[in-house]
């Protein structure tokens, strides 16, 4: 008798056919093979994930899932554990628990997993002496894939026209797209982006911002570690970590609002002796905190009584001449989470 | 098996080395050696008999082999925790490319850059030097046969450096260390003898089992068919115990040498954590 073992081909073709046969058994009659369906498998799926270095519990009990075409946020300040989550989810360090990635089980094979993410490294750790081309056929290569994706991938985060220079000649905002491209070799669904905003300035932000956008447009899922704002108006999740526990999760703004957190309120009227009336206007209607700093008023206004304080600030006798109210944002309030949860 | 990530670590490793100009460096450093530019001079007006070439082989046996692992050493002993201090590891193996598989390019790429170098040295040397001699390029093919197993053994040790440093700047320090320890072991002429009249014959043999700088140097004397005045203590103690078995005993414990050290290496570099 002959016994044919399963080689890692076979195995990605059994997996194919397994994922095709969950689909084909939840989906609704009509419904079109392989259109978004919410019973599909997540992409991402973290469950009860430990880690420790030692006697140091890097990660406790961590489980997230993250949705096709959805955006997943991990905040948490340095020493969090973020990395750490990274490497686990790549399979790059020993844990306890589950993690599967598009179906794919990363402990009992983690190179097919890895088909399925593309990883945008912290600090930009690329190959400084190569050039942006062959570092882009470089990860064609590790990634088995067609030698074309490298000018393909690379015209996408518009670097082509720096193919020539030495990786270690770009600017951190071009390592950053250099990072998206090299990630997106492969077309895998998954992106995990390392700290990607941390060593960019504020247009390199905004840029990045921007290309975020499309991934998510295109059907990327991302995953992305950071301990800095600006992000959190793109994701769909926002898993808070501190010292390896999660501390909150869930939408941004279901967790901004459970966490009693305002928004601000900032405006100027066109006469000074009015400034005393509208702050007693304010502290009538519910704001708190309210502040004068020179001609402006600042105040702490809860979502709820957002739009009626507006609306009656506008119809009162005084005069408003500048308006401007600012949400508030999960990667500012994070750390208030953090702190209450240190003190309890 | 990744095939292709395994050839995209493999050119990158070479390529890189290439770029380190330390590669170039070492194959000028070995032809130098080789040639022995003064005895050249000297040969040409006729100060030297016309064979002394082929006598210079065991003088540059004695000095040409305990440099070579001053080659492999420091290249291999930092591959691995370099890439571990500046992330670019996490990035490679982020890519669907096992530990396996990395390991095995980067081995393969070190292996035929440093190996080149060697070959590329000495083989140029004795170009220039023998030109239409051809029976005399078997001496040189013996030396260089065990220069690249020697420069194999030792990026199998500096592996092992490699996987259990943090930093680049401590593998390099451990990796000279050896260097000197091993080179120091091979050149003690009293320790041999000592040894072998404290604690008998096998303890001065151990000395040499565990040295492959010693291994090569007396593997190399015997088989370019050097009279044992040629010989070190240690060669001539391992003679004395091995008898007409030497050159198999000996070639034998350099091959496990080898095999055992990078089974140590690539077993460490597999079962370690990424941190």
């Amino acid at each position: 008798m002959t016994i044919l073992w399963p080689t890692r081909s076979h195995r990605r073709i059994l997996d194919t056919a397994q994922k095709t046969i969950i689909r084909l058994t939840k989906s609704k009659p009509g419904q079109l093979l392989g259109s978004p369906s919410t019973a599909s498998p997540p992409i991402l799926s973290v469950e009860n994930v430990t880690k420790r270095y030692g006697k140091f519990l890097a990660l406790e009990n961590i489980s997230l899932n993250l949705a096709q075409g959805n955006h997943v946020l991990i905040l948490g300040p340095n020493g969090a554990g973020k990395t750490t989550l990274i490497r686990c989810i790549m399979d790059l360090v020993s844990f306890d628990g589950r993690i599967s990635v598009d179906g794919v089980n990363v402990k009992r094979d983690s190179s097919a997993a890895k088909d399925h993410i593309g990883y945008v490294p912290q600090n930009y750790a690329f190959y400084e002496g190569i050039t942006v081309k062959d570092h882009a056929i470089l990860s064609t290569r590790l990634k088995n894939t067609a030698r074309s994706e490298a000018e393909e991938k690379l015209k996408y985060v518009d670097l082509w026209n720096v193919k020539d220079k030495k990786v270690r000649a770009l600017s951190d905002g071009m390592k950053q797209r250099l990072g998206i491209a090299l990630a997106m070799i492969g077309n895998p669904p998954l992106l995990l982006l390392d700290e990607p905003t941390s060593n960019v300035d504020l247009r390199g932000q905004l840029e990045f911002q921007s290309l975020l956008k499309t991934l998510l447009k295109s059907g990327k899922s991302l995953l992305t570690t950071t301990h800095l704002t600006g992000l959190g108006e793109l994701a769909t999740q926002v898993v808070i970590l501190d010292r390896g526990k999660v501390i909150g999760q869930g939408a941004p703004d279901i967790l901004l609002k459970n966490m009693g957190v305002n928004d601000t309120l900032y405006m100027r009227v066109k006469q000074e002796n009015s400034q005393a009336n509208v702050i007693r206007l304010l502290e009538a209607e519910g704001a708190i905190e309210v502040s004068s700093d020179g001609e402006w008023i600042t105040a702490s206004v809860p979502s709820s009584i957002k739009l009626k304080l507006v609306k009656d600030l506008l119809n009162s006798s005084e005069e408003i001449d500048d308006l401007l109210v600012e949400r508030s944002k999960i990667e500012a309030e994070y750390v208030k989470l953090i702190q209450r949860s240190r003190n309890n | 098996m990744n095939l292709s990530g395994v050839w995209g670590v493999l050119s990158l490793t070479f390529k890189e080395s290439i770029r380190a100009k330390w590669l170039i460096l070492f194959t000028i450093v070995f032809f130098l050696l080789a040639i022995d530019i003064p005895d050249l001079v000297e040969l040409q007006g006729h100060i030297l008999p016309a064979n002394y070439l082929e006598n210079f082989l065991t003088v540059l046996v004695g000095f040409s082999l305990p440099i070579i692992p001053l080659l492999a050493l420091p290249m291999s002993s930092t591959s691995i925790v370099d890439e571990k201090e500046s992330g670019t590891l996490q990035y490679i193996l982020s890519n669907p490319i096992s530990k396996t598989e990395f390991f095995l390019g980067r081995t393969a790429g070190l292996l035929i850059s440093t190996s080149l170098a060697v070959i590329i040295g000495f083989g140029a040397a004795a170009v220039v030097s023998y030109t239409t001699n051809l029976s005399a390029y078997s001496g040189m093919g013996v030396l260089i046969l065990f220069s690249v197993m020697l420069n194999i053994s030792m990026l199998a040790l500096g592996f092992i450096i490699s996987d259990l440093s943090k930093r680049k700047v401590t593998a390099l320090v451990v990796a000279l260390f050896t260097w000197l320890l091993f080179t120091a072991l091979s050149n003690v002429t009293n320790l041999a003898i000592i040894l072998n009249l404290e604690f008998g014959e096998l303890a001065a043999v151990s000395l040499v089992l565990i040295d492959p700088i010693e291994l090569a140097i007396i593997l190399t004397t015997i088989l370019l068919g050097e009279p044992d005045t040629a010989w070190s203590s240690l060669g001539l103690i391992a003679y004395d115990y091995f008898q007409k078995n030497t050159v198999l005993a000996l070639s034998a414990a350099f091959v496990a040498w080898i095999a055992i050290a990078f089974a140590i290496g690539f077993i460490i570099f597999k079962r370690q954590d990424l941190s």
